[in-house]
């Protein structure tokens, strides 16, 4: 069997760098996951629609978000202060996608963004809406009568 | 030298452009470790009919993916 050349050793090389650093950085977010002990989502779309249909205790109340000129109500409380934590071009994904239900293709014109850059600006916001809540009591824990930490 | 799903479709000169910062190349090289990411996001969840259904992890996916292209251009812009 001929000896491999460099271009083979250098792409064999190359192909384990990329799948050991994959491997890694999977394994560090299992253990940070682990670490919080809260919950995830699998599927994030599913998550937030799940957040946005959930019925607010306070349906007097709305909040609004402006997003392009229109305004964006939204009725539960926790899930405004989430959005509001957001970066401002990770909000407007959110609000022209859910709100205005605008393809990511709109969006990244809109924008004037790659349509790869609003999947990102998603992602991140999922994330960082999934952190609040993981910091923050919802709503749900507050109508049910749950005595606060300490309290 | 055995190759692999990923080997098989590698270049020197498409690692080059990737690790260089070229659009193009950064997603030719996601799309052919794709199978691979998705190998290891993928997990089982019964659904409502009752099944086992297979999905993967899209929200890491996408981490893991920034986090490579990251990483080889760190590391691999000095050894190329």
């Amino acid at each position: 069997m001929p000896s491999p050349s460099y271009d083979d050793r250098l792409i064999a090389m190359f192909d384990s760098y990329c799948k050991e650093v994959s491997r890694n950085y999977i394994k560090d977010l299992v253990r940070k996951n682990e670490r919080r002990g809260k919950y995830v989502s699998h599927e994030p779309v599913d998550y937030l629609l799940g957040l946005l249909g959930h019925e607010d205790a306070y349906p007097s109340h709305a909040f609004t978000l402006e997003v392009d000129g229109y305004a964006c109500m939204v009725e539960n409380e926790t899930l405004y202060y989430a959005l509001l934590s957001l970066k401002e071009r990770q909000r407007e994904v959110l609000l022209l996608g859910f709100w205005h239900g605008l393809t990511d293709g709109e969006i990244a014109e809109k924008m004037e963004v790659s349509v790869r850059t609003v999947y990102n600006l998603r992602q991140r916001a999922f994330r960082a809406v999934r952190d609040y809540y993981g910091e923050k009591p919802t709503d749900n824990a507050i109508n049910s009568g749950a005595d606060p930490p300490g309290g | 030298m055995e190759k692999n799903q990923q080997t098989m479709q590698l270049t020197v000169g498409l690692i080059r452009r990737a690790v260089s910062g070229e659009r193009e190349a950064q997603d030719e090289l996601l799309r052919i470790y794709e199978p691979f990411h998705d190998s290891l996001l993928v997990y089982a969840e019964a659904g409502l009919d009752g099944c086992i259904h297979h999905e993967t992890r899209e929200d890491w996916k996408s981490m893991v993916q920034m986090r490579m292209l990251q990483a080889i251009q760190t590391r691999w812009r000095s050894l190329l």
